[in-house]
């Protein structure tokens, strides 16, 4: 069982990843705000962020840390190649455009869960 | 007969006269027709005499490009000193293929003026070539595509944020049909999931007619049923209809019987879009109050919140102007209330409060007598 965080401001969306993330057996912790989110970090084993959150940057927030050994997927409503590029450049793993399927989701979790087991 | 051919050759001489003078007006109305139809046009032209080395630019090139005839020299070198440093090498590349293949040549590009100021222009020309293939002349045109460009982003910005804005309750909507479907939810999280998903699905249908009621009233095409209402009673319906604002932190000094011409449903849906605004970046307390001014009632709209950020000034009523600011607004309330107050025949302004937050100020007209229509 490995530990989830989700920072999503949105909260039905924060609530319907949850609850379809306990489904795959993973424990999940939950944060509206990149700065709630830096505090439960060192807790997780992989990192789902929002990019528009309201006190921050998703990706400012990606470029404000150390190297990450974390994998962080980053995930925003923006569609487009320059966002998911920024997104690697800033040290994320992964980007998920919204709306994701859920084979994208538990794909993506599974790649680099697997990895840093 | 001397005097005949005194007389003929006066006639004659003075035909001449006639016809040159003729022909000068003519060509001097021809340049001045061609010079007012280029600045209509915003089109320039100029031509380059290769064996002379001679550039001439018409008035409206030198217009377009922001310099003035006396202070700067039409050569192909400051021409390209004026084009945008991102296009400069598109631009030569195909100038220089055109001439070594003798062909024209067609594009658009960005010019960075002395002042400053960025343009888009479309060029198009074409080399002339003598009868060994020589290139003699070249000959072209500029017109000033700015405010078609403009256009272009605003409509392209326009459909990345619908789609953003249409995409994140879809997203929420994908998720909760496959946790519905997943079957392994308790009562209550199920329960959970049905609010999540209905209120997502509400938000994704109030938000595509929203964008439908502003392409409307872009379009001039949103009915409106212009009559006299009773203002207060207007914004006390709008206060009820906004559930998250805490009755105590609203103030609505208001006359009872101040009346303005609007539509009734509208008139309410502006007051619901600004007293929501005022709550989400503004607030916590806001006042509504009004007083006539002449052939107009003005209504301010305050609250003591941080005010607008000044970055946020000059986009603060077109559409998703502040939706990245953060808030759960869709970004088009404010974009709405200014397009549905100009159809009432009135107009909405804001400044800052001091010493801090917004004042939001709407200029309704007075209707005409003085028999407010008690109308919903």
């Amino acid at each position: 069982m490995a530990t989830i965080l989700i920072i999503e401001d949105e909260a039905d969306l924060r609530l319907l990843l949850r609850l379809s993330l306990r489904g795959e057996d993973h424990a999940i912790l939950e944060a509206a705000t990149g700065a709630d989110g830096l505090a439960l970090w060192p807790l997780a084993d992989l990192v789902l962020l929002d990019i528009r959150l309201p006190d921050t940057n998703g990706l400012d927030l990606m470029r404000s840390l150390p190297p990450q050994t974390t994998p962080v997927i980053a995930m925003s409503a923006h569609a487009g190649n320059d966002i998911s590029a920024s997104a690697i450049e800033a040290g994320c793993v992964e980007y998920l455009t919204k709306p994701f399927t859920q084979t994208q989701l538990t794909d993506a979790i599974n790649r680099y869960l697997d990895r840093g087991a | 007969m001397g005097g005949d051919v005194t007389d003929d050759q006066s006639h004659t001489g003075q035909g001449i006269q006639a016809g040159s003078g003729d022909v000068a007006a003519r060509f001097a109305r021809v340049e001045s027709q061609f010079a007012e139809v280029q600045r209509l046009a915003q089109l320039g032209s100029w031509e380059w005499d290769i064996r002379s080395n001679v550039v001439t630019w018409s008035d409206e090139l030198y217009r377009i490009y922001g310099v003035e005839p006396g202070e700067f020299e039409a050569t192909y070198e400051a021409f390209l000193d004026l084009v945008h440093p991102d296009d400069r090498e598109m631009v030569n590349d195909t100038v220089q293929r055109a001439y070594a293949d003798r062909a024209s040549y067609a594009f658009d590009h960005r010019l960075l003026r002395p002042d400053g100021s960025v343009g888009w222009l479309h060029g198009r020309g074409n080399v002339q070539a003598d009868e060994h293939g020589e290139p003699e002349r070249l000959f072209g045109v500029a017109i000033d595509i700015t405010t078609r460009k403009r256009s272009e982003q605003f409509l392209r910005d326009f459909i990345a944020n619908a789609s953003h804005e249409l995409r994140t309750p879809a997203a929420a909507i994908s998720q909760a049909s496959h946790v519905l479907a997943s079957g392994a939810l308790s009562a209550d999280d199920r329960a959970l999931a049905m609010e999540a998903l209905t209120r997502q699905a509400d938000r994704l249908r109030d938000l595509s007619t929203t964008l439908l009621d502003l392409a409307a009233l872009d379009e001039g095409t949103h009915p409106v049923m212009l009559g006299a209402l009773l203002l207060a009673d207007r914004v006390r319906a709008a206060a009820t209809a906004c559930p998250g604002i805490d009755p105590a932190t609203l103030t609505i000094d208001i006359g009872a019987d101040l009346t303005v011409l609007a539509d009734p449903t509208d008139l309410e849906r502006v007051f619901v879009n600004l007293l929501v605004n005022a709550h989400e970046h503004g607030g916590p307390n806001v006042s509504v109050s009004a007083h006539r001014r002449g052939a107009e009632v003005v209504v301010d709209v305050v609250d003591d919140g941080p005010g607008v950020p000044d970055d946020y000034l000059h986009r603060l009523f077109a559409p998703f102007g502040r939706s990245r600011t953060g808030g759960q607004g869709s970004g088009l309330g404010l974009a709405i209330v200014q397009r549905l107050m100009t159809a009432f025949g009135g107009n909405i302004s804001y400044r800052p409060a001091m010493p801090n937050g917004s004042v939001f100020t709407l200029r309704f007209a007075v209707p005409h007598g003085d028999d407010p229509d008690h109308r919903g």
